[in-house]
């Protein structure tokens, strides 16, 4: 079942992180999957049903700076968000958002919310994170809502 | 600023009917945290793996359990007959990597968080353990691993 290609992969995959060891738990990040569970406004496209995968960093847990940044891919592009000097709450923050699909787009006018999370406070030790949320004004469009819930898990490296 | 970011490409791919809150399945991460016995070919604390996870018995899904964790470029899909307990279970491994293959792996779910899922469970949370992980004999992993309900 191995195959050869694959080990030397991940080798010179564990050989690269090993070089990131240091900062391991103290700045958490989490990785999961987002999916979008309804849509309001104006969407050029319906990601109803969409999943993507995400990784989330909270803003002032551990060594993680004051942004809360959150990106999301699938196979063949991705977006990130931040929201620059603070963290996801139950209100609408505009946040910076770029993406790569063809090319690369800077896109104004992103806001995300946070309508709950769990736990309510994420430590450096949290090894879960629940959340379901809004983006709106960039997927499905910049007169669409998405609602959506995430589940993440905390990466080791 | 005309071709904004579509995940409309996935959808399209995705999208078929959906009687899928009557058969729940899931999708996520899972994170290597520990590992025990011998790891002769690399060590695998630290893997991140994507996850599909179909519990048994669940509503409209069949009685086995399937759990499918896997890399960009490969991976591996266990299937277990009836649930996944916090006691190891055999199922049976297939791999696509170079090539199909078959084999056995031991799995259990040390806790699991809806402690019961239905098929209203939106997600799910687990804490396991994987033997023989990645094709190495004599070593056991393990793993945290979320994953949402899909929607179709």
């Amino acid at each position: 079942m191995k195959n050869a290609t694959r080990k030397f992969t991940l080798a010179a995959a564990a050989t690269a992180l090993v070089g990131f060891a240091g900062q391991a738990q103290s700045a958490p990040f989490f990785i999961g999957k987002m999916i979008f569970t309804a849509k309001s406004g104006t969407c050029d496209w319906d990601p109803v049903g969409n999943r993507t995968h995400v990784r989330f960093a909270p803003a002032n847990v551990g060594d993680n700076g004051t942004d809360s940044s959150l990106s999301m891919f699938d196979d063949w592009g991705g977006a990130g968000l931040s929201l620059l000097g603070g963290s996801f709450n139950t209100t609408l923050q505009s946040v910076r958002y770029y993406d790569v699909w063809i090319g690369a787009y800077e896109q104004t006018g992103a806001k995300v919310k946070f309508s709950s999370q769990t736990p309510a406070t994420i430590a450096a030790t949290t090894p879960l994170v629940n959340v379901t949320g809004q983006i709106q004004g960039v997927i499905g469009g910049q007169l669409c809502t998405v609602n959506f819930r995430m589940s993440l898990v905390r990466a080791v490296n | 600023m005309k071709a904004a970011f579509s995940f409309v490409l996935i959808a399209t791919a995705i999208f078929t009917a959906g009687s899928a809150e009557a058969a729940p399945r899931y999708d996520g991460a899972l994170v290597v945290f520990a590992k025990s016995g011998t790891c002769p070919d690399y060590n695998p604390v630290g893997e991140q793996m994507f996850v599909r996870f179909r519990p048994g018995g669940i509503g409209d899904n069949p009685a086995n359990t399937g759990f499918t964790f896997k890399w960009g470029n490969g991976g591996y899909s266990l299937t277990v007959p009836g649930a996944i307990t916090n006691s190891f279970k055999t199922g049976t491994l297939t791999s696509m990597f170079d090539y199909a293959g078959t084999g056995l792996a031991d799995i259990k779910f040390s806790s699991q968080i809806p402690a019961t899922i239905l098929t209203t469970t939106q997600w799910v949370y687990a804490v396991g353990s994987i033997t023989d992980f990645d094709g190495m004999v004599g070593c056991t992993v393990t793993f945290r691993m979320s994953a949402v309900k899909r929607l179709n």
